[in-house]
């Protein structure tokens, strides 16, 4: 049994789950990806199999993600790439042309000490794989949005309305001084 | 249990590589640099801990971001961001205007990337200097009093607490805010060893 069988033996049943999932090995080739990112990208699981994902989503190799995975495939601790400061590791639309937004954890899992199948890369046995969840949160971030920007009008709105109030004081006060006024003149005179 | 002067340093030494790398990390992810102070560490009961904090954060709501690790030493880091430091930070890295203190989901999760960041420079360091293995839990994100702190949970007599306080200031944008660290190590004794090891017995 090759690295890529005994892989999705060992993550096959993380095709049932509804989340992204894939798992990279130290040198970023996809050893596992599930059914739900091969829906969300159209990117087949036998087609990437093996593959380095930087060729697919070449952004993987800047600093800002390269240096924290680099980590993880020592056994380090979980990172976390959040949909506020990164929108999608594995960019994707969605049906209605939405880009998907995505917030990530990426975990170590011991790999199997196996000898690579290609033999004319290299044959070493490997420490840790990078496994990613990917957590679709594009209905959650827009209907946040949409909350915030409802508050901000609503709070605008009150702030308007205090102005209001206050500017109708200020002008009922000048007619009642006026009025006191008129009376005080029409009683004099 | 008193440390060594040695045993001081190097957990200052430590921290402060971690930190390093964490401040290296969140400037690659910044348009704005970002500087971390150099932490100053003290090790603590979990009473002077209390005492510590209370003097610091008075009775307010704090954010916390916890990473739980076992290993040949076991325990938990947790980074304590007062609410307006943490609002702020938050502001900075998506850009957004300050001034709402209001943390929703997505602010939440912004939040846990940077603890995440920085607690794993710091872990990512002692474990790699220390050349020991650790397994971690998933971090965690709460808001929390100073008496709720994940990190005051199943004490026994043996706890002893580093902490560690840092500052971070945006100079681009005035930002500035407090950071926290705290380890509770439940096996203090393998973790001075390991450092003994490396840094050298203290004389």
């Amino acid at each position: 049994m090759n690295e890529w069988e005994t892989a999705e033996k060992e993550f096959g049943i993380l095709d049932r789950v509804p989340e992204g999932i894939c798992v990279l090995r130290e040198d970023f080739r996809v050893v596992f990806w599930n059914r739900s990112l091969s829906d969300w990208t159209g990117i087949s699981r036998s087609k990437i199999l093996g593959t380095d994902i930087r060729n697919y989503f070449p952004h993987l190799r800047q600093g800002k993600y390269a240096h924290r995975l680099e980590q993880i495939f020592f056994g380090g601790p979980p990172t976390i790439f959040s949909s506020l400061l990164h929108k999608s590791i594995i960019p994707c639309q969605l049906p209605d042309g939405r880009w998907r937004i995505q917030h990530t954890t990426v975990t170590a899992v011991p790999a199997p000490n196996l000898r690579l199948e290609n033999a004319g890369s290299r044959s070493s046995t490997r420490s840790f794989y990078a496994l990613f969840v990917i957590e679709d949160v594009t209905d959650l971030t827009h209907r946040i949005q949409e909350y915030r920007s409802m508050r901000d009008r609503a709070l605008e709105e009150i702030e308007e309305r205090k102005k209001i109030e206050a500017a109708l004081q200020e002008s009922q006060h000048f007619i009642k001084k006026n009025c006191r006024c008129s009376s005080l003149y029409i009683v004099h005179s | 249990m008193n440390l060594t002067l040695n045993q001081i340093d190097a957990l200052q030494e430590l921290v402060n590589i971690g930190v390093g790398r964490a401040a290296g990390v969140l400037n690659e992810m910044l348009s704005s640099p970002i500087r971390l102070h150099i932490p100053y560490v003290q090790l603590l009961s979990p009473q002077e801990l209390q005492q510590e904090l209370e003097s610091q954060f008075d009775g307010n709501l704090l954010s916390t971001v916890q990473l739980d690790f076992h290993g040949s030493f076991k325990g938990t880091a947790e980074l304590v961001f007062p609410t307006e430091s943490a609002s702020n930070l938050v502001a900075a890295l998506t850009g957004e205007a300050p001034g709402t203190l209001d943390l929703d989901t997505v602010k939440i999760g912004t939040l846990l990337e940077v603890g995440n960041i920085v607690l794993n420079g710091i872990m990512g360091t002692l474990s790699n200097v220390l050349t020991q293995h650790l397994e971690y839990s998933l971090p965690n994100y709460g808001e929390n009093k100073i008496n709720d702190l994940v990190i005051f949970k199943d004490l026994d007599v043996n706890t002893r607490i580093i902490l560690a306080h840092t500052r971070f200031i945006i100079e681009q944008l005035q930002i500035s805010g407090d950071i926290v660290l705290i380890f509770k190590v439940a096996s203090f004794e393998a973790l001075l060893r390991a450092i003994d090891r490396v840094f050298g017995e203290a004389v």
